[in-house]
């Protein structure tokens, strides 16, 4: 600590607390993990009686057929298609959009941004009731319009393909906000040098454009790549059906078993085989974005830039941003409202009389809507805050200060980053199974949970403090203020812009999260994502619809400011 | 009123400041001046409480802020001082009046509200930037920053004011015309000041008396004038103005031999046969035709000549490598590769031993 200014007691026991905080959120769990994959037998806790030191788990992981030829082929090809498909389709979109003379570019990018803003499964059913093989809508109206006489298709959701087409929608909109921002501090004079010396559009394209963008795009390609890498909804409402079974499930699965007890041990030694997998994609990230800094390019500033008029290529582009927006958000959007009041009967062979509120009366009614409803508001609220205010502290203390253990600190909330989200529920699960604490099963588990996704915000909040110049604050202290008045009044105004987009950015996630609060669930702590699957397994289309269409009401006015907060950062 | 004893400070292993003291009588304006990395604004912080020293002492009011050997170090918001920040530190999200009343607002025993305003629009007044309070810090100018800067300083009539280059974020013409006003402005109120700076001119004007700085040392304290005519060594001598600095050695006690051949008459305390380095200031010199009988001179050939406005510039080439700068208002015009004679006097010669420490 020698060589800063004294820094008083509020302005060390807080960070410390913070930090303790962290430590339990995020790394508690992680230590449980590692020691119940080596504890058993699998269908004990690891520190119930009877639970001993064993290597059954990880030796069973290599002898398991399943896993070295289903679980593992599977995973890979579902996140590397995933991943390819998702860079594709959200590059075309970003440079549409940042880079051509589009119309309604502001409109746009709003409709672009809705799969993120919804729980995936609300999008699952939607196109479920579009494109299952016998009965989906699509497939009833292109059957009926070409007088085709089989049962089934053209389309088929439940296959790999589906199942890596309707994540690749789902991922788009988080690939297509990072690729603006690339595309948004790319310096244009590049590429008006290139097309000074006489290349055309697409020499410029091929030759400037895509090598200066090269690690910018590689950057968030590992990220969508670990990404992929956890998702489990769409594994779990797709992929099941079609035989598909990715890492996420197995997991889920060793701890809801068809039949028989929890396999925790086994569920623990799944769970650091992928685990390992999604450090490596992390090293990989880190030093993927430290070659970025030596690009001129990403410099942060955003620059004027010159647009391209689209000419003769506009009518492909409108093609490919209606069949996205078609897809991703209109036709899911409209299938809802409509089934939620006409319920399975499609358009066209419905009248006016099968018309009925029948299923909101049902859902308002039920006060299971309304207890899903006021806990997702608490999670996400209080998820939101905490995570806003640890991660605010955090990068202080990595920014601000020579701490002792500060680097391990924000390692540890990198590190976060590549946990997904079954592995985050069941770890949690085990340590408060195990404590005397009694949250189990409660919402407050859920809120220790939502706060693993931590390393978002502190993205932003350290990207914030590091634009504010230290004499800012230095300037309080010589001024007479102490810690915590220079925070007060000086540090956290200037930050709030940030602590905003970091506090909407939680809530949003909070409201589209399943896996967590699925793992975790009880009929105490139902969340509406949850509750929506629920009532699709249960088979009350129109209920399910009512709710969806609630939730997608409750999430419209969001998109309309999106573009000002999400855009930022 | 600030007394600093042996400070020292390094980062790692790499000593940044080294056994530095000083010491500032009440009401004097002291400027640390010196190049660029030297450990200015390491010692200004120290003396702040924005770093904490490796060792050392430093007294502010009678009252000990800092004692390494005592273990005693207190907190920066405890220490009487205000401080101007090099990029000003303006808070853009207040105003120009919220900014001035800061200190007075966040002071343990905080006045009452209505005499934080009286005081505040006091502050403002003295810095002529009444009729801006109520502008947001983000619409002022460069200089009128400084100035709000300087009231958020003052306000709390600290003991002790500090001030890290305060000038160099403004533009040429407006940093002369606000050195003149910060030297008056400083005097009014009568406050002690301690400032950086590594500009020498702003030195001269705002301080009465300053020390240069060099390599984490102090190497020379005085007043301005002294510092100027008569450095101890000769980084000292080059920094504070422009400087000829020609080799010589010792060939008997009261002469230098000089590139060319020449010689300077001028008594050293350097053994004979010594090497030396001989500073002579442009305009200490003057070019005539043939030397005068009093004064020594130098004879060279003139190069060029500069036409200066007030003054003219003329290089004179003494020996085949060997070039002095002369600046003088003399008004006879000398044709290029005429021969000429520099003439000075060998009072005003700072002779100095090549690799050694500075005559006593
Ligand atoms: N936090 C730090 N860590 C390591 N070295 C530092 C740090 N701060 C300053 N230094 C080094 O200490 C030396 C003195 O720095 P200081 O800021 O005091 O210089 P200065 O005289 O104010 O220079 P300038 O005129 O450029 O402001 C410099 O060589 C600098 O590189
Ligand atoms: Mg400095």
């Amino acid at each position: 600590m020698t060589g800063r200014p004294q820094i008083d007691l509020a302005g060390r026991l807080i960070p410390a607390a913070a930090g303790l905080l962290v430590v339990l959120i995020l790394g508690l769990p992680l230590v449980v993990l590692i020691y119940t994959a080596f504890r058993g037998p699998g269908d004990f806790l690891p520190f119930e009686d009877g639970a001993r030191w064993t290597l059954n788990n990880v030796a069973n992981l290599f002898d398991d057929p399943v896993i070295l030829q289903q679980v593992l082929p599977n995973t890979l090809i579902f996140v590397a298609g995933t991943a390819c498909l998702t860079l594709t389709i959200a590059f075309v979109l970003a440079w549409l959009v940042e880079r051509t003379e589009l119309r309604g570019r502001d409109f746009l990018f709003s409709l672009i941004l809705f799969p993120s803003l919804v729980p995936t499964v609300l999008l699952a059913i939607a196109w479920i009731t579009l494109l299952s093989p016998n009965a989906g809508w699509a497939n009833l109206a292109i059957r009926s319009a070409l007088g085709l006489s089989q049962s089934q298709g053209p389309f088929n959701l439940f296959n790999m393909w589906g199942l890596i087409v309707c994540q690749s929608l789902a991922s788009t909109p988080f690939m297509f906000l990072l690729l603006t921002a690339t595309l948004r501090t790319m310096n244009p004079s590049l590429e008006e040098a290139a097309q000074a010396s006489g290349a055309n559009f697409f020499q410029t394209f091929r030759r400037v454009t895509i090598p200066i963008l090269l690690p910018g795009i590689l950057a968030p390609f590992i990220l969508i790549t670990l990404i992929t890498l956890e998702q489990f909804e769409l594994p779990l409402i797709i992929g099941l059906p079609a035989r598909i079974n990715v890492f996420s499930y197995r997991i889920y699965n060793e701890l809801n078993p068809a039949s028989g007890l929890p396999n925790y041990g086994g569920a623990a030694a799944v769970s650091i085989l992928f685990l390992m997998l999604g450090f490596l994609a992390l090293l990989l990230y880190n030093w993927v974005t430290r070659e970025n800094a030596k690009y001129v390019t990403v410099t942060g500033k955003a620059y004027r830039q010159s647009r391209f008029a689209l000419g003769k290529w506009a009518i492909p582009a409108y093609i490919f941003l209606g069949i996205y927006i078609s897809f991703a958000a209109v036709l899911p959007a409209l299938t809802l409202l409509w089934t939620s009041f006409f319920g399975f009967r499609m358009p066209g062979s419905a009248s006016w009389a099968d018309f009925s509120f029948s299923a909101y009366l049902v859902l308002l009614s039920d006060p299971t809507f309304w207890r899903a409803a006021l806990n997702t508001l608490i999670v996400a609220v209080a998820s939101g805050l905490i995570v806003v205010l640890l991660a605010t502290i955090v990068a202080w203390t990595v920014t601000r200060t020579r701490f002792f253990g500060r680097r391990a600190l924000e390692m540890l909330t990198f590190t976060s980053l590549g946990i997904p989200s079954v592995i985050v529920a069941f770890a949690v699960m085990v340590v408060y199974l195990s404590l005397p604490l009694q949250i189990y099963g409660t919402v407050a588990i859920l809120v220790l949970a939502y706060c693993y996704r931590m390393a978002t915000v502190t993205r932003i909040t350290r990207s914030s403090l590091i634009q504010i110049h230290p004499e800012l604050e230095e300037a309080a202290a010589a001024s007479g203020a102490r810690w915590f008045a220079t925070q007060w009044y000086v540090l956290l105004p200037l930050m709030m812009p940030s602590l905003i987009s970091g506090f909407i950015i939680m809530f949003i996630i909070g409201v589209r999260e399943f896996t967590i609060p699925l793992v975790l669930y009880s009929p105490e702590n139902v969340v509406l994502s949850v509750l929506l699957w629920q009532t699709f397994q249960a088979g009350q289309p129109s209920v399910t619809a009512a709710l969806a269409t609630l939730i997608i009401v409750l999430v419209l006015p969001v998109i309309f400011f999106a573009r000002r907060f999400l855009s930022t950062n | 009123m600030l007394k600093v004893e042996g400070l020292r400070k390094s980062y790692g292993a790499v000593p940044v400041i080294e056994d530095v003291s000083f010491s500032i009588p009440e009401g004097q304006c002291y400027a640390l001046l010196g190049p660029s990395g030297c450990g200015k604004t390491t010692t200004l912080r120290c003396v702040a409480g924005l770093e904490t020293a490796g060792a050392g002492r430093i007294e502010m009011s009678g009252q000990v802020v800092y004692d390494h050997a005592k273990g005693i170090n207190v907190p920066i918001y405890e220490r009487p001082i205000g401080m101007v920040f090099q990029s000003y530190a303006i808070w853009p999200h207040m105003n120009v009046f919220q900014n001035v009343a800061f200190p007075l607002k966040v002071d343990r025993k905080a006045p009452k509200k209505a005499e934080i305003e009286e005081r505040t629009f006091a502050a403002l007044r003295l810095v002529d930037m009444e009729a801006y309070a109520m502008r947001p810090a983000t619409a002022l100018s460069g200089g009128q920053q400084q100035r709000v800067a300087l009231a958020r300083a003052i306000i709390r009539n600290p003991a002790l004011l500090l001030l890290d280059e305060p000038l160099s974020n403004l533009d040429a013409r407006l940093r002369d015309t606000m050195r003149k006003e910060l030297s008056e402005l400083i005097r009014r109120v009568g406050v002690t000041a301690l400032f950086v700076t590594h500009d020498q001119a702003e030195a001269f004007t705002l301080s009465q008396k300053m020390a240069v700085m060099h390599r984490g040392r102090l190497l020379q304290e005085g007043d301005p004038s002294e510092l100027y005519r008569n450095p101890v060594e000769p980084f000292v001598a080059t920094f504070l103005g422009a400087a000829n600095i020609l080799p010589g050695r010792v060939v008997s006690q009261d002469r230098i031999a000089l590139p060319g051949d020449q010689i300077l008459r001028k008594t050293s305390e350097v053994a004979e046969g010594g090497e030396v380095i001989v500073i002579l200031r442009p305009e200490t010199m003057r070019i005539s035709q043939e030397s005068s009988p009093k004064a020594a001179g130098l004879r060279g050939t003139l190069e060029y000549s500069s036409f200066q406005g007030s003054s003219i510039e003329y290089t004179v080439r003494i020996a085949p490598d060997v070039r002095l700068r002369v600046v003088t208002n003399s008004s006879r015009e000398y044709a290029q590769g005429e021969p000429v004679v520099v003439e000075f006097d060998p009072e005003s010669a700072r002779v100095f031993p090549k690799d050694g420490h500075p005559p006593k």
